[in-house]
């Protein structure tokens, strides 16, 4: 008895210590500093930190946490005071911007300008003009974390090539949905390999985030190769359009150079027009670090609608660190191959792009300058003409 | 006359130099010898700062060989998780690498004994150190964020990549600073000239007595 009588009291003790441990705090003030990011009153009404809560250091710590993992900053510090009133606290909260995204929207932009010289007679087999592709993202679209890019593809000849357009919802960090749509348009014919099987491409889905990395998607999807337009793959099925249910998983972070690590995602898309045409997507990646800052990435695309046609999109890339010039701009050269493949039917289509490049970054805009030597397939053109014909 | 003024720069820069440097000293009170190496007087502001947050504060101090530029293996490593506790005005000892039995410093310098200071006193490094002297980094670094929510951030980063925005979202991603760093290289000497010194300086103070 006296044994139960004394266990008890130890655990009413233990109890005790650790209610103390995690101690309430009365808020009197909270003080933002560093950054005009996140306006005060959306932190406060995000994060509940208002004056007079009450709150836990383990509370606050998850706070500052979810403050890091937006990707806006790149250092965030909480600190406590006495408050003026006894037994109340400051809290001051330092912010220090990612100085790889500018304002307060925090905006990132890249330009790409590639000579291309293509095989292919459509394209003159001789040097093309420079073709221009220029990014824009935020990643705090009206300072409440919406997230938003676009994109535009111009060549030479001021023709545009590909465009995209993508909106997220905001989420903070540690909440596991988001919901993503993104339209894009691509020349099939000049830019064969940066399709897969579809010109036209829509698509909106929820992505709820698991353990180890991998989420699960689904949505919708909307994959087009419309008639009589330049964005679409001549001879192909016109369209794939239905529910779309995925699974991703990644341990790469894709900053300025990717980290080292994996990624795969298998989706399936639900067509509505008809039960045998589901649309099949696969994708792996993988990068591994090489010796003296270098990292090789391989990585695979693959999409089938039904078991009639199939497309996919391989490709090696090495980049290698340029230490000689500006560390400050992280520049670095790269030499990618790319191959890629549509088979539809009796038609088949083939093409591989070989890519010496070179990168840095300064102020937010990455610049990437790169000479590719193409060999499309000719065949395009054709079914082009033949599809077209009156 | 440019060695003139070289001599005048230099004489310029050396007080700044001696106040970066570490407190480095061979150590004989205890039974066994050891080198102690304090970084307390090379605390940046920011790490003070953090110290006293009134949030669980992790630092990592650790020291290295170094052979030239290049760093060699490791000599000293500690870790410490503390939290000051801004109503009692005392330091509360949450984790230390080598688990030992204080769980409240009363004191800042309690704390800095413990946690900012280098006590290395194995045997092989100890051997070496005595006999040759050695070039060493010292690198401390403070921060709110443990090991374990670094790779949480981390993981929360990539899993935003998972929508269509994908790349274009984290491509433009700087590093993140997590922690307050402090890096410094500090020449031990050797043991003998230590003592040939000390000894020099006791002949100097009994000359004087006498």
């Amino acid at each position: 008895m006296l044994k139960i009588l004394c266990i008890l009291i130890g655990l009413i003790f233990l109890t005790g210590f650790g209610q103390a441990a995690d101690r309430q705090l009365l808020l009197e003030k909270v003080d933002v500093t560093g950054s005009i990011r996140l306006p005060t009153a959306f932190l406060e009404r995000e994060l509940h930190l208002e004056a007079g809560s009450q709150v836990t250091e383990e509370q606050l710590t998850a706070d500052r946490n979810r403050l890091l993992g937006t990707g806006l900053f790149q250092s965030v510090q909480f600190f406590l005071q006495k408050g003026q009133n006894p037994g109340q606290a400051r809290l001051r909260i330092e912010l220090v911007d990612d100085p790889g995204v500018f304002g307060a929207w925090a905006w990132g932009g890249s330009l790409g300008l590639t000579q291309d010289q293509s095989n292919s007679e459509n394209l003159g087999g001789e040097f093309n003009p420079l073709s221009a592709k220029l990014q824009l993202i935020s990643r705090n679209f009206f300072n409440s974390l919406h997230r938003a890019s676009t994109a535009i593809d111009y060549d030479g000849q001021g023709i545009l090539r590909s465009f995209h357009v993508a909106y997220g919802f905001p989420r903070f960090a540690k909440e596991s949905v988001q919901f993503d749509a993104r339209m894009e348009a691509v020349d099939a014919q000049m830019r064969y390999l940066d399709i897969l099987g579809f010109g036209s491409r829509g698509q909106a889905y929820w992505t709820f985030d698991q353990n180890h990395n991998t989420s699960i998607q689904y949505g919708l999807a909307i994959y087009l190769n419309n008639r009589e337009q330049r964005f679409s793959l001549p001879g192909f099925p016109q369209t794939l359009a239905g529910p779309k249910i995925g699974l991703h998983s990644e341990n790469r972070l894709l900053s300025f150079r990717p980290s080292a690590g994996y990624a795969y995602s298998a989706s399936v898309i639900l067509s509505t027009h008809r039960l045998d045409e589901i649309g099949y997507e696969v994708e792996g990646a993988w990068t591994e670090s090489l010796f003296a800052s270098s990292s090789l990435t391989a990585q695979v695309q693959g999409l089938s609608v039904g078991l009639e046609s199939y497309s996919y999109r391989s490709s090696l890339r090495w980049e290698q660190s340029l230490p000689i010039l500006d560390p400050v701009s992280d520049p670095s050269i790269y030499l990618q191959f790319i191959h890629g493949s549509d088979r539809y039917k009796d038609l088949r289509y083939q093409g591989h792009e070989a890519r010496l490049g070179l990168r840095f970054h300064s102020a937010g805009l990455i610049a990437d300058i790169a000479f590719t030597m193409r060999t499309f397939p000719d065949q395009i053109q054709e079914a082009f003409d033949q599809e077209y014909e009156p | 006359m440019s060695m003139r003024y070289f001599l005048l720069l230099m004489l310029l820069f050396a007080p700044q130099l001696a106040r970066a440097e570490l407190k480095l000293r061979w150590d004989h009170s205890k039974e066994k010898l050891s080198l102690r190496i304090s970084v307390v007087d090379s605390l940046t502001e920011q790490q003070k700062k953090l110290i006293y947050s009134g949030f669980s504060t992790f630092s990592h101090l650790e020291v290295r060989w170094l052979d030239g530029d290049i760093r060699r293996s490791l000599v000293y490593i500690s870790e410490c998780t503390i939290k000051f506790d801004m109503w009692e005005d005392k330091f509360e000892l949450l984790h230390f690498l080598e688990r030992r039995k204080e769980n409240s410093l009363q004191s800042f310098q309690q704390y800095t004994d413990l946690c900012l200071q280098a006590d290395i006193s194995n045997q092989a490094n100890l051997v070496l150190l005595a006999s040759q002297g050695a070039r060493l980094e010292v690198r401390l670094d403070i921060s709110q964020v443990s090991n374990e929510f670094a790779q949480d951030v981390r993981s929360w980063l990539i899993q935003q990549q998972s929508g269509v925005m994908r790349g274009l979202f984290s491509h433009m991603l700087g590093d993140l600073k997590l922690s307050e760093s402090m890096q410094t290289v500090v020449q031990a000497p050797p043991l003998i000239l230590e003592q040939d010194k000390r000894m020099q300086r006791q002949g100097v103070k009994g000359a004087n007595r006498g």
